[in-house]
């Protein structure tokens, strides 16, 4: 545990338990709750951030039931082969990420449909090179990452023309070094995540200029250590996850104050009802938590699961497809 | 979630926010079922329109809504005589405008008006587009969601680069910390110089000075710093060495007023580095930075 103490509060280091406590918590339905329908539409994310901070603070084994959790997120399987945010929704690459992911850490890989899946997540590759969420054609760099981690993680990568993925992602990257949401738009930490990691999984990290990029991610930590999404902008736990592995992927995480960025993260936490908010004393939110968590892996505080930057994943859970 | 507060509530208050959320809720599914119901039955008419907007306007993100909705228009709108789509067309722009502007971050707002114009494009104002976009970007000069569907609008409806360059310049002027607007500088410079690279220097030159007024007016602000490390990136010619120097002079006048500025010492470091100097001659920038800087130690030891 890290001891130290700020004029507001006293911290008491890192209370994992309480975040599994909190996690644990979220996982029972509230659906007689607005906030459940609310977010409905997007259950399978939620599901793999719960058991991602789950799984980085090694304790996944604390989960009921996890052949249900498999047997739920297959039931989201569209008869098109994608994904949908739950069961009966419209397939979209950021669900079928999510399926994917929450799959390999519950052992339900073998249950989809991986033929229609693959033809799926093929067939939204445009002619230059980059993806659509869905047959509607909104295209996004986070579209990009998604499709090729999806495949890359089902080892049918070569289901798409990787060649000109990684020319889309190129055309993305700005002045400043860093990746926007499409040709043309501003430089953003999640975006610049989705590039780099989309790049990092094609072994293509080599095709930009990555001390120009790590010197704009960098300058993404401000004053109080936390990290902040864009220039000029307030830091938020979230982009310690996409900074970092952005950094991590270039080999540049030296190059931010990573004891300062700790110190951040655990001004975070929610120390009454456990979990990790965006920022310090706001409410804490599954999202934030599992971002928080798998950044302060990435930083090396002793007792976590060591977390893959390209993937966002657990190398245990990796292992366990041989990846 | 982003930016809610932690606040203390009593027991009572907390079951009384419980009990409106239950209420909420129950209201909401009655609307939601009733929906879905007419999207198992293919029902795609006016009313159901209407009541897919009502839930939208409650749960905005609820993607799949949005696709029905566009299964519905695609089935009932092409029907109409083009003026009934005229008026239908700007109906839907309006509502999603108001969803915009208690959402504006929201991809599928965003999208679904992206959708609606390139379906529609013969019903569509270009102007009042971008008229969109500048009131969206007096309410957040940063919204890269507006700045995108803006540079979407530009090309779709032939804006002249220029005129958009002149925009960039109106917000630059309202506000110098405007990374927005500097990115778009750095978008629209090579398109309007493509085939005139010695416009293109020139219009590098007068960048430089546009950016020396806002970092010598708040020499804290990163926005134009990084934008005139591009601008020397781009410099090139016959003078670009004599650009380099006068540079360096500037930065280092702003320097002798500003001492502790860590952007003034990176850029003077970085100038001299371009040059090729030998270390011994920015080395002193660098222990400064490490100094005003510590955070970024590891990067200044390394350049």
């Amino acid at each position: 545990k890290i001891m130290s103490e700020t004029e507001d509060q006293q911290l008491e280091g890192f209370v994992g338990d309480l975040h599994r406590d909190f996690i644990l918590k979220k996982a029972i339905e509230k659906k007689e709750r607005f906030e459940y329908w609310a977010t409905q539409h997007m259950r399978v994310s939620g599901i793999y951030w719960g058991m991602t901070a789950l799984d980085t603070l090694n304790h996944l084994s604390d989960m009921e039931d996890l052949s249900k959790v498999a047997q739920f997120v297959l039931s989201c399987q569209n008869e098109d082969g994608g994904f949908g945010g739950n069961v009966g929704l419209d397939s979209h690459l950021l669900y079928t990420l999510s399926a994917i992911q929450v799959l390999y850490m519950v052992d339900g890989v073998d249950g989809i449909n991986l033929d229609g899946l693959v033809e799926w997540v093929a067939s939204l590759q445009n002619d230059d090179g980059s993806f659509s969420g869905d047959k509607w054609g909104e295209t996004d760099t986070r579209f990009s990452y998604c499709a090729v981690s999806s495949l890359s993680l089902l080892k049918r990568i070569d289901a798409i023309n990787t060649e000109k993925a990684i020319d889309f992602i190129l055309r993305c990257q700005n002045f400043d070094g860093a990746f926007g949401v499409n040709p043309g738009a501003e430089s953003h930490a999640g975006q610049t995540f989705c590039c780099i990691g989309t790049l990092a999984i094609l072994d293509a990290t080599d095709q930009i200029d990555v001390d120009n990029l790590g010197w704009w991610l960098s300058e993404r930590q401000v004053n109080d250590g936390g990290l902040n999404g864009r220039p000029e902008k307030l830091a938020d736990v979230c982009y310690s996850w996409w900074v970092l592995s952005s950094l991590a992927c270039i080999g540049k995480l030296h190059w931010i104050d990573k004891q300062k960025l700790i110190d951040w993260i655990h001004k975070c936490q929610d120390y009454e009802t456990g979990g990790i908010s965006d920022k310090p004393q706001n409410v804490s939110d599954i999202y934030h938590t599992c971002f928080g968590i798998t950044g302060l892996s990435l930083l090396g505080e002793e007792g976590f699961a060591q977390v893959n930057p390209k993937y966002c994943m657990t190398n245990n859970t990796l292992a366990k497809y041989g990846l | 979630m982003h930016n809610v507060r932690k606040v203390k509530t009593s027991e009572q208050k907390r079951l009384e926010q419980i009990e409106a959320s239950k209420a909420k809720a129950i209201s909401y599914l009655e609307m939601r079922d009733s929906l879905i119901q007419k999207i198992t039955e293919l029902e795609y008419s006016e009313d159901t329109l209407l009541l897919c907007q009502k839930v939208i306007n409650q749960t905005p993100e609820t993607y799949p809504f949005w696709n029905f909705r566009r299964d519905a228009i695609l089935a009932l709108i092409p029907t109409y005589t083009d003026e009934d789509k005229l008026d239908w067309v700007k109906k839907e722009l309006n509502w999603n405008k108001s969803l915009i502007m208690v959402r504006p971050k929201s991809y599928w707002c965003w999208f679904h008006r992206q959708w609606i114009v390139d379906n529609f494009v013969e019903f569509c104002d270009w102007d009042s587009e971008i008229q969109l976009c500048t009131l969206a970007l007096d309410y957040d000069h940063r919204n890269f969601h507006c700045w995108n569907y803006r540079r979407y609008v530009a090309i779709q409806s032939n804006v002249l680069p220029v005129s958009e360059l002149a925009f960039t310049l109106r917000k630059i002027e309202q506000n110098f910390s405007n990374y927005s607007a500097w990115h778009q500088r750095s978008y629209l410079l090579p398109k309007i110089y493509k085939e005139d690279p010695e416009g293109l220097q020139t219009a590098i030159k007068e960048d430089l000075d546009l950016v020396k007024q806002a970092f010598y007016t708040e020499p804290d602000d990163q926005s134009a710093w990084i934008y005139h490390r591009w601008l020397i990136g781009m410099t090139s010619g016959p003078n670009r060495e004599k650009t380099i120097l006068s540079e360096i002079e500037a930065v280092e006048e702003l320097l002798s007023m500003e001492p502790d500025s860590k952007w003034c010492n990176l850029t003077v470091a970085n100038l001299l580095k371009l040059l090729k100097k030998p270390r011994e001659e920015y080395i002193h920038y660098i222990e400064k930075l490490i100094l005003i800087d510590p955070m970024h130690k590891n990067y200044y030891q390394e350049m």
